[in-house]
C-alpha cells in the first residue's frame, strides 16, 4: 500500500518521536536471519542526519528490557520471519499492547513488550510487525534468493516509512499506518 | 496399577520440558521425571569447522545468555593455543562475564519466580505472572527490567549492538575499553546498586511465607561444586574448581580444566536428551550435585566484596553454611546481582583498565583444548579436540543446567510427594512442581542447545489410558 491511502492512527504519546526498528532472529539458521539482515541493510541506507531520530537493535529474540527503550519512542517496526507466508512474500501488520499471562518466559512477542512498556514506563509506541515468508531455516548463515530480494525491497520501504515519520514529527502530525503488503 | 500425571510444557523456564509423575492406585506418588524434550546437538556441527570460530559460533547456543558460551569457548581456543591472556584481557572479560550474570539473574528473579514469590504458589493465576506483578508491584517490575537492561548494556558497550559480537576472541578480547565507556558504565553503578538492594528488601518481605516449600523444594544432601578463587573467594571466570559435600566440606578441586574428566562422569537416561552428570569418584546416581549461585555461595568462603559479604553474612546466620534446600536459590541469585555489580564498579576503578594490551596471538600450539567459567546458572565446561590444520574433529559441552539434572528430577519427586493428590489437579500443585524446576532457572536452549516453549497441558490417566482429569494452559 502507499502512504497516500494510509489509513490516519490516533495521535501519538504527548512528546514522543523517533522509530525503534528491531529485527530479531537468528542468522546461523539461514532464512531465520531476515529481521537482522534488513537492519543491517537499512542502517546501510539511512542518512546520517536521521541518526537522531532512528534506532536500530538486532536480537535473537525480544527481551524485557526492549520495553524500556520502547517507552521513549512514538513508534517501533519488529521485523521476523515468518513461515506463514510465501518465501519472499512481505506483510505489515498494526499490532497493539496485550496482556498474555502464561507464555511469558525467556520469550516476548511484540503485543507483550508493548504491553510491558505500557504498564511498567507508562507510554507505549504506535507498533507494526513487518512478517518476512522464509523458505529455508536451516543451519547456515545465507539468505535464499527469494528472501534476499525481499530484504532489499523491504529495507527501502523501511527508509522510506521512516523519511515521511520523520517529518510528521517535526510537523506534529499524526503517524500513518504502513500495514499491508509490501 | 498406577497412573501417570503428565505435565506438559513447563512454564517460565528457557525451552521446552515436560514432567511426569507417576501415582499409584491410591493416588500416592510412586516416581516422578523431568524430561527435557528438544535437541539441536552443537556439539557435532561444529565439527570440520577452524577453531577460531568456536566462541562466535558457540555463543549462538542461547540468545539469552550467549555471553557465557563465549567465554568458555574462548578459554577452550586460549587452552589450545597454549596462551596467557593479558591481564586487562581478563578483567575485560570478567566485566562482560559479570554483566551478564547480573541481567541473567534479574530476569530469572523479578520476572520469572517472583510472581510465585508475590501472589503465593496458590495465587490466582490470572494474576500470578508479570503483568499481575507490574500492576501490584510497579516499582519492582521496573527494578527488574532495569537491572536486566544495565547488565545488556554494558555487553553491548564493550562488545558492540550486533548480535553476538566477536569481542571476546581467543587470546583476549578484540579492542579495549575507552574512557568514555567506562565513565558510562560507572554513572550507572550507583543506580543499579540500589536496584538490587530494593530487591532483596521485597525478597525478605515475602521469603518467610513458604516454609513448606523450603522444606520440600529439592531439599535433600547433595555436594556441591563451582570455581572459586585461589583464596576461596566466590568466582566466575577462572580459578579452582571445587566439589563440597553437603557440609560445604571440600572433597575434591582441580585448578587445571582439562582434568575436569577424572570428577564428572556423564550418565543418561532414555526419558530426556539432557544428560545426568555425575561426581566420578561416587558413581551415578550417587554423585549428585549442585552448582549455580547457591552451591556457589556454599563452596566459597566468601563473596569478596562489601554489600554481597554483609548479605552473605545474613543468609549464613539463618540458613547455615550450606543450606539444602534449592528455594533458597532465590536469595542466593540476589546476593550475587549485588556481588556482580559491586565487582564491575571494583573492575572499572582498576588503573589498568583502560590498558590497551588485551590480546595474545599463536597458532595452536595443543591439538585439545577445555574451558571452564561459570555462567549465571552454574559451571559451564567447554572441551575441544582439533587437527594439525586447526579444524574442529571433536566438541563436548557440559552445561549448568544439566549438572542440576539429577537435582532437579529428585526435586520434582520430592514436591510432588508432598503436594500431588493423585486422584485431584488442581493449579497449585502444578505450580509447585514447577516452581521447583524454576528454583534452578534451567535454560534447556543452552543445555541441550535449542530454543522453544509451548503451553502447559497436564492429564491425569488411568491404566486403561481413560482421562481421569485434566489441567490446561493456553
Amino acid at each position: 500500500m502507499s502512504f497516500g491511502e494510509a489509513e490516519q492512527l490516533h495521535p501519538p504519546t504527548a512528546g514522543a518521536s523517533g522509530t525503534l526498528v528491531i529485527g530479531y532472529g537468528n542468522p546461523l539458521r539461514g532464512d531465520d536471519g531476515a529481521g537482522p539482515a534488513v537492519v543491517q541493510r537499512l542502517e546501510e541506507m539511512l542518512p546520517t542526519q536521521w541518526a537522531s531520530n532512528v534506532s536500530c537493535v538486532v536480537s535473537m529474540q525480544l527481551t524485557p528490557e526492549m520495553s524500556e527503550t520502547m517507552s521513549h519512542v512514538r513508534r517501533v517496526v519488529f521485523i521476523d520471519a515468518t513461515v506463514n507466508l510465501l518465501p519472499g512474500e512481505v506483510m505489515v501488520n498494526r499490532v497493539w499492547a496485550r496482556q498474555e499471562r502464561q507464555s511469558l518466559g525467556h520469550h516476548m512477542g511484540p503485543e507483550q513488550l508493548l504491553a510491558m512498556s505500557q504498564e511498567t514506563f507508562g507510554a507505549c509506541p504506535e507498533a507494526w510487525v513487518v512478517s518476512i515468508g522464509v523458505e529455508k531455516m536451516d543451519m547456515g548463515e545465507v539468505l535464499s534468493p527469494d528472501v534476499t530480494s525481499a530484504v532489499e525491497r523491504l529495507a527501502g520501504h523501511l527508509r522510506y516509512w521512516i523519511g515521511r515519520w520523520t517529518e510528521q514529527d517535526v510537523a506534529g502530525e499524526v503517524s500513518v499506518d504502513v500495514a499491508g503488503a509490501v | 496399577m498406577g497412573k501417570t500425571i503428565t505435565i506438559e510444557g513447563v512454564t517460565r523456564i528457557e525451552g521446552h520440558a515436560r514432567i511426569s509423575i507417576q501415582v499409584d492406585d491410591k493416588g500416592k506418588v510412586q516416581d516422578a521425571q523431568f524430561h527435557v524434550t528438544q535437541f539441536r546437538g552443537f556439539e557435532k556441527f561444529v565439527e570440520g569447522r577452524p577453531y577460531p570460530e568456536m566462541p562466535s559460533v558457540m555463543a549462538r547456543i542461547c540468545g539469552i545468555c550467549p555471553v557465557s558460551h563465549l567465554m568458555a569457548s574462548a578459554k577452550a581456543c586460549d587452552d589450545l593455543m597454549a596462551v596467557e591472556v593479558p591481564e586487562t584481557g581478563v578483567k575485560l572479560r570478567k566485566l562482560m562475564n559479570l554483566a551478564q550474570l547480573v541481567q541473567s539473574h534479574a530476569l530469572s528473579f523479578f520476572h520469572l519466580s517472583s510472581p510465585d514469590l508475590i501472589f503465593g504458589m496458590d495465587g490466582d493465576p490470572k494474576l500470578r505472572n508479570i503483568f499481575g506483578l507490574i500492576n501490584k508491584r510497579p516499582e519492582f517490575a521496573k527494578d527488574g527490567v532495569l537491572l536486566r537492561k544495565f547488565g545488556q548494556e554494558i555487553i553491548a558497550l564493550l562488545g558492540g549492538k550486533k548480535i553476538h559480537p566477536a569481542w571476546v576472541v581467543p587470546g583476549g578480547v578484540s579492542a579495549p575499553l575507552t574512557a568514555e565507556k567506562r565513565e558510562t558504565i560507572l554513572a550507572s553503578i550507583p543506580d543499579a546498586l540500589a536496584r538490587a538492594q530494593r530487591g532483596l528488601e521485597s525478597f525478605h518481605e515475602v521469603a518467610e511465607k513458604f516454609p513448606q516449600e523450603e522444606e520440600v523444594f529439592a531439599n535433600f544432601p547433595t555436594m556441591f561444586a563451582g570455581l572459586v578463587t585461589p583464596s576461596g573467594g566466590l568466582e566466575h571466570y577462572d580459578g579452582t574448581m571445587r566439589f563440597v559435600d553437603e557440609n560445604a566440606k571440600t572433597v575434591a578441586e582441580f585448578s587445571n580444566p582439562k582434568f575436569y574428566s577424572d570428577f564428572i562422569g556423564e550418565a543418561v537416561e532414555n526419558f530426556s536428551y539432557l544428560k545426568f552428570p555425575y561426581f566420578k569418584p561416587k558413581g551415578y546416581p550417587e554423585g549428585i550435585y549442585r552448582v549455580g549461585p547457591l552451591a556457589r555461595l556454599v563452596v566459597a568462603e566468601r563473596c569478596g566484596t562489601p554489600l554481597a559479604d554483609q548479605e552473605l553474612a545474613s543468609f549464613r546466620a539463618k540458613l547455615g553454611r550450606a543450606p539444602q534446600s534449592s528455594f533458597h536459590y532465590h536469595w542466593a541469585r540476589l546476593i550475587e546481582i549485588l556481588y556482580g555489580i559491586e565487582t564491575i564498579k571494583k573492575l572499572l576503578e582498576d588503573p589498568n583498565i583502560l590498558d590497551t594490551r588485551v590480546r595474545s596471538r599463536a597458532r595452536p600450539n595443543r591439538l585439545e583444548g577445555v574451558g571452564i567459567s561459570e555462567a549465571p546458572r552454574g559451571t559451564l565446561i567447554h572441551h575441544y579436540k582439533i587437527d594439525d590444520n586447526g579444524q574442529m574433529r571433536w566438541a563436548n559441552l557440559i552445561i549448568a543446567t544439566g549438572h542440576n539434572n539429577l537435582a532437579m528430577n529428585r526435586g520434582v519427586r520430592q514436591v510432588a510427594e508432598r503436594f500431588v493428590n493423585g486422584h485431584r489437579l488442581n493449579e497449585g500443585m502444578l505450580n509447585r512442581v514447577e516452581a521447583v524446576i524454576r528454583c534452578f532457572d534451567p535454560c534447556l536452549s543452552c543445555s541441550t542447545h535449542a530454543l522453544g516453549q509451548m503451553p502447559m497441558h497436564i492429564e491425569l490417566r488411568g491404566p486403561g489410558g481413560e482421562l481421569f482429569d485434566e489441567l490446561r494452559r493456553s
